[in-house]
């Protein structure tokens, strides 16, 4: 229990994707001028990344990692579970798993809710290529410290969408109050949104400490 | 690493691939029978004859959503009044109902004041009218007039309105689409949307007593009942200090505009026709400017 906790403190707050790792920046700028967009924005990119982690884990575990289940089962005797398929098929195959379950979101979205499928736009279609949705997912598997369990692997992501959306918001936040200030010309739009997101990255640099 | 198993990895590698693309793919043709959903063709076909600026004028949410709305039947083949006379024609083709004539209608600022007016404090919030009308009514000596900040140029979703150089802003006639984005956005409630038929509009909203509107504004209605007199439809009817035009009874004769002593009530008619009262777009552009230039200072 102890560890799932860390684990959700750590991918929320410590290694906050948008703001310690600078994963995803393109729909953080795009999609956080309205706080009901930024949380639509929010919600949909963690329902992604909670189902990608979950199959790319069950994928990477018992199909592309040396010593992998399915590996051995298939080609027992040969050299091929020993060096495994990750270094060949993983970027292939998890790009290929977030973007059928980006398909799927898009098509239950435009039926259960056409009003935000619309407000939405591209930007659904667009967190195929979000790489925080990539970097979770690599994470998860190949990147992790220690090799985590499915349960983790899961809570992690859902944990780092979290994340996501929480900058999100407190951005949507920012950015409405800049909107009725007079910004010089040349900084007004994207300019003053990365200028605040810096600042907000060194606010949540106090929760990682100055070790 | 041999050859042999090099293009063991390959065909391994191809055959995951593959065997993954198959799964999903059964997975979202499932998925996409299964949160099917029934599009009427002819919801397309009327999108893409309606203008396209989701503006909101007719009522709905946006073009696509009015787009349903006819074709459901929950809203007229002419609902929208944003587009043009071909466009609604085609669209009652497609419903297969008769579409009414509409004549063109346009957005009218009821205020001559705009620089003419005095300031009665300086303001320097935000560039906004609705926020500067919540501080004591606004900057301007007139309660009721114009505060000049442009909050209805920027709610034009046409880019019909310009700010003048004279602190008001002004309607591009021909760019005008009745959408009355303007009337809500302005917090004093300064336009009305009248059929170009109509020329004769009282360019003022004060209901100050006359002695109050001449001290605040050289172009006033001071109330004075000239124009009532002269009408020869009773159309128009002093009420409040303010005269105010009955546009159902008025036939738009010009004669309240010629006797009124402040030079409040205006008469497009000659204008329109000549075709004067929409400034060209060199003049919009010179016009813009010292707006523009007074924001960002």
């Amino acid at each position: 229990m102890g560890n799932l906790f860390t684990i959700i403190i750590g991918a929320i707050f410590i290694n906050n994707v948008v703001l310690a790792r600078f994963l995803g920046l393109c729909p953080f700028i795009n999609s956080s001028d309205k706080t009901d967009k930024a949380f639509s924005m929010g919600a949909a990119v963690t329902f992604v990344m909670t189902m990608a982690s979950f199959v790319t884990y069950l994928i990477f575990t018992y199909l592309l990692k040396p010593e992998a289940w399915l590996l051995v089962k298939l080609f027992g005797g040969t050299k091929i579970p020993q060096i495994g398929l990750q270094a060949v098929l993983q970027t292939a195959v998890y790009i290929l798993v977030i973007a059928a379950l980006v398909q799927l979101v898009e098509i239950f979205m435009r039926k259960s809710m056409p009003a935000l499928y619309r407000s939405m736009g591209i930007f659904l279609p667009l967190i195929t290529t979000n790489c925080v949705v990539m970097g979770v997912a690599l994470l998860n598997t190949s990147y992790a410290r220690v090799e985590l369990s499915l349960l983790e692997a899961v809570i992690q992501g859902f944990s780092a969408g979290i994340g996501f959306t929480l900058a999100m918001l407190l951005m949507s936040g920012v950015r409405e109050r800049i909107g009725l200030l007079n910004v010089p010309e040349p900084l007004r739009g994207a300019p003053i949104a990365f200028i605040c997101t810096g600042l907000m990255a060194l606010a949540f640099l106090g929760f990682a400490g100055m070790g | 690493m041999t050859s042999n198993e090099i293009l063991n990895i390959l065909l391994i590698s191809t055959a995951s691939i593959a065997a993954l693309a198959v799964i999903f793919g059964v997975g979202l043709a499932i998925a996409s029978k299964v949160f099917a959903i029934d599009t009427d063709p002819r919801v397309d076909k009327i999108l893409e004859n309606l203008p396209g600026v989701n503006c909101g004028a007719c009522g709905s949410a946006g073009c696509a959503s009015l787009a349903e709305a006819i074709v459901k039947g929950e809203a007229p083949a002419d609902a929208c009044p944003v587009a043009t006379e071909t466009a609604r024609k085609i669209i009652g083709e497609i419903m297969g109902a008769a579409v009414s004539q509409k004549e063109r209608r346009v957005a009218v600022l009821l205020c001559n004041g705009g620089t003419r007016v005095d300031s009665k404090h300086h303001y320097s919030g935000v560039h906004d009218c609705l926020a500067a009308s919540l501080l004591h009514g606004g900057a301007k000596q007139c309660d009721y007039g114009c505060l000049g900040l442009g909050t209805c140029v920027e709610a034009c979703p046409f880019e019909a309105l310009i700010m003048g150089g004279n602190g008001l802003p002004q309607v591009i006639e021909e760019r005008c689409k009745a959408c009355a984005k303007c009337a809500e956005a302005c917090p004093k409630n300064l336009f009305v949307i009248q059929p170009l038929s109509k020329s004769v509009h009282v360019r003022c909203k004060s209901c100050d007593k006359g002695a109050v509107t001449k001290r605040n504004c050289s172009v006033g209605c001071i109330g004075c009942k000239k124009c009532e007199k002269e009408c020869p439809v009773d159309a128009i009817k002093v009420d409040n200090f303010l005269a105010q035009i009955d546009y159902t009874k008025c036939i738009s004769c010009g004669k309240c505009a010629k006797v009124c002593p402040q030079g409040c009530i205006a008469d497009f008619r000659k204008a329109r026709k000549a075709g004067v009262v929409i400034p060209s777009a060199a003049v919009c552009m010179a016009a813009q400017q010292p707006a523009q230039a007074a924001r960002t200072a």
